[in-house]
Parts: structure tokens; C-alpha cells; sequence
């Protein structure tokens, strides 16, 4: 069974300790990768989207045109 | 008796026998320098390569013996294709040819894309006998024919692999810098004699690693008919490769968060959606989680170019308690080895 972020500041721990996200959003998975001072967006079928700071991830990314702080709670984590 | 004493004993003897572990001395790197750079000047002139197509190989072959030798090449059993030969005598190298050959242009070309079984070359190790005339010493990419051809890097001398060839060896008599072979034929195919690989491993470390790469992941390699003046100084030969599978010390199916300290020295599984390893963390003597391997791309190959299914490492680096930066890399010949078992 996957994890669930109770909210965005465990996503932000997370990505603060540079671990890789895999995480699951309406059967469609999707990865964030902390990796040489950027963080990179990935998922299937998706183009990569990177962002220079978490701030600027959290604030930004959207995810099937939601923000992600915004479905924080409802994304399938299944690695972090 | 003290077992201690005689344990370590044991593990140096054992350092001494594996010729994976001898470093060239610092002396002996200057020799071979000179050694190589004079042979460079009493080169046939070669001033142009490019890397080539995987599957593709140009040889040069300026006289006839050498000619057929590349013969006696294709014509061993192995040898399950040939897409082309020429043998035409002088003539320039059409544009082609320029983009498709990794290099020497002259007057006499060999093109050979020869194929061997990819199982039969499971096990084997490529042991170029002598450096390439036109590298550079520690240079991977600059030293070696063989190491231009990633990722499609091995040459083979089909007599090492002959198992009716008792003597296990072909060597290559007018190369004045060859080791000279002394093989054995043993239950996995002719053996290299270990002072004979040793003293190639003293000249050869970073094609050996370069060729285990290649080894490790499995690809059916291209096959360059040894023959002409630069590949006579490559062949083949069985060996073990050092790495060992690594097995985890401990598996997490819960997708619960990878701790950045854990168990000094302990290996972690962290399990994906699918059930297969999805990450294996390395936690260094103090604990410190120092490396990751994930067997994939997490979907996400622009930022992962690696490997055949995007495999690769993740190194941590560490200041004042903390973690600061994750760089990513391919994994090496050892860590492809290693990991082999969460390999998807």
C-alpha cells in the first residue's frame, strides 16, 4: 500500500534530504529527482520539467493541472 | 598459532595472486610512456579516429599477411556474420566510410561487422594484450582501440575461445610489446596464465574495467577480426570478473522514507509499486547513507541517460552532518555486477 504526505512540508523534508519522489497520481506515475542542484520532474509520457529550488517546485508544479501542494495528500507515494 | 596472523597472511597472499590489485608504480608508468610514446612515433602515421558505430569495426590491413590473418578470423566457427569486407586495395575512404569508421584512414581498409554469440561470451573477459600505439597512459578513451568503441567495446582473438586450441593462446609475434600468453584450456574454455594477465593488467587496467562494462551488461559484442597493426595487439581470453552480487542486508516494502543514516556498513531494498528493488541504498563504516542505485529511469530518462533501462548511481555528498549535493552517473563495471539481482 502506498504512502500518503499528510501534507507538502513532508514532501519538502523529503526532497530537503535530496531522496528521490516516485509517486502515483490518477494511475499515472510520475518522479521528482533531487540530482545536481536541480530538481528534475519526470513521468510517463511526460516532458521533464526541472526547477532550480523546492520553493519554486512547490509553488509551480502542476500536476494534471492542479498544483501539487494542492493534492498533496491524495498522491500515491511509493518511493521517498 | 596465531589464526589472526595467519589469516592475514592468507588475504595478502591472496592480494598477491589476484592480479586485479597491482597499481602500476609511478616508474613503471613513466617507462611505459616512453615505451608507448616511441611506438607512437614509429607509427604508420594514423592522425584521424572517430568512434564508431556500435556493431561496425574498421581494420586496417596493410599487408597481405595481415590480410589473412582477418581471414582466419571469420573464418572461425564463432563467427556468425559478416556484413562486409573489402580487401580493395589503395583507395581513399568514401564519406561513408569517413562517418562510419572510427579511424585510421588509408590505403587499405578492412570493414568486418561480425557477430558472436552473446552466450558465449558471458564469462569472458577482453584482454587487449598491449595498449593502442596513439592513446594516452590512464586515459580510457584516449588509450585503447578497443575502449573507442563504446558501447560495443570488445575485440576477439577467436583462438583464446577455441577450445580445441590446447595451447589456449595466440600470440601476436611481430607485436614486440605482447605479453606473451601461456594459457590452459580449463572447464570454462582456455585460462590465462595469472602472471601472464597480471602483466597485461599492469598495462591494461582501464580497458579491462572498460571491457567488464561491457561484459556486464550482457550486449552481443562486435567482433574485429584481429589482424593489421593496431588490432593484433588485442584478444580475448576467459576470466572471472572480481565483482560479486551484493545482497541487501535488509528490505522495505513498506514505501516508507529511505533514512539518510542507518546500520554502518548495511544495504538497503527499497521496494516499488511493482514489487521489484526500486532503490538500494549503500550507509558507509559511520552509518551515513553515501550511495544509491536505482534500476531504472524513474520515468524520467532526460535526466537519466544511463544504462540499458536507465539504471544508474546516485552519489551523496556529505558536509557537516549533512547531506549538500546528489550527482548521478552510470554505474561502474564493479556496481553493474553487484547489483545484477535488482536489475529490471
Amino acid at each position: 500500500m502506498a504512502y500518503k504526505y499528510k501534507n507538502i512540508g513532508e514532501l519538502i523534508a523529503d526532497l530537503e534530504e535530496f531522496h528521490d519522489i516516485e509517486f502515483e497520481y490518477n494511475e499515472i506515475q510520475y518522479s521528482i529527482c533531487p540530482v545536481n542542484g536541480i530538481y528534475a520532474v519526470g513521468g510517463k509520457g511526460i516532458e521533464s520539467i526541472e526547477y532550480d529550488t523546492i520553493n519554486d517546485l512547490v509553488n509551480n508544479l502542476k500536476i494534471q493541472g492542479r498544483f501539487l501542494k494542492e493534492i498533496i495528500a491524495e498522491i500515491d507515494v511509493y518511493l521517498h | 598459532v596465531n589464526i589472526l596472523g595467519l589469516w592475514d597472511q592468507a588475504i595478502k597472499l591472496i592480494d598477491q595472486l589476484n592480479p586485479f590489485t597491482e597499481e602500476l608504480s609511478d616508474q613503471e608508468k613513466k617507462e611505459l610512456d616512453e615505451i608507448w610514446k616511441q611506438e607512437l612515433n614509429d607509427s604508420l602515421g594514423f592522425d584521424k579516429r572517430d568512434i564508431a558505430p556500435v556493431d561496425t569495426v574498421a581494420v586496417r590491413a596493410p599487408e597481405t599477411g595481415q590480410a589473412n590473418n582477418l581471414n582466419n578470423v571469420l573464418s572461425q566457427p564463432k563467427v556468425q556474420a559478416v556484413i562486409e569486407t573489402s580487401t580493395n586495395g589503395p583507395k581513399p575512404p568514401t564519406e561513408s566510410e569517413l562517418n562510419q569508421y572510427w579511424g585510421y584512414q588509408d590505403q587499405e581498409l578492412f570493414t568486418a561487422e561480425v557477430i558472436i554469440g552473446e552466450e558465449k561470451m558471458v564469462n569472458a573477459i577482453a584482454l587487449p594484450i598491449i595498449k593502442d600505439s596513439f592513446g594516452k597512459m590512464g586515459d580510457a578513451l584516449e588509450s585503447k582501440l578497443s575502449t573507442m568503441f563504446q558501447p560495443n567495446p570488445l575485440f576477439v582473438n577467436p583462438y583464446l575461445n577455441d577450445p580445441n586450441a590446447l595451447d589456449g593462446g595466440y600470440q601476436w609475434t611481430y607485436d614486440e610489446f605482447a605479453v606473451p600468453w601461456r594459457a590452459k584450456v580449463g572447464p570454462d574454455g582456455p585460462q590465462v596464465h595469472p602472471e601472464d594477465l597480471k602483466a597485461y593488467v599492469k598495462r591494461q587496467k582501464f580497458t579491462e574495467d572498460n571491457a567488464q562494462t561491457a561484459l556486464a551488461k550482457g550486449k552481443p559484442f562486435s567482433i574485429m577480426g584481429a589482424t593489421g597493426s593496431i588490432s593484433s595487439r588485442q584478444s580475448i581470453s576467459k576470466g572471472p570478473i572480481k565483482a560479486k552480487v551484493i545482497e541487501s542486508t535488509q528490505v522495505i516494502k513498506d514505501h516508507s522514507s529511505i533514512p539518510s543514516k542507518s546500520t554502518p556498513n548495511s544495504v538497503v531494498d527499497y521496494i516499488g509499486k511493482d514489487g521489484k528493488v526500486n532503490a538500494r541504498v549503500y550507509y558507509d563504516e559511520e552509518g551515513k547513507m553515501v550511495k544509491q542505485i536505482n534500476p531504472n529511469d524513474h520515468n524520467n530518462p532526460k535526466q537519466h541517460p544511463f544504462g540499458e533501462n536507465g539504471e544508474h548511481a546516485h552519489d551523496l555528498i556529505w558536509k557537516d552532518g549533512k547531506i549538500v549535493n546528489r550527482t548521478s552517473r552510470e554505474m561502474t563495471a564493479d556496481e553493474i555486477v553487484e547489483n545484477s539481482n535488482i536489475s529490471k
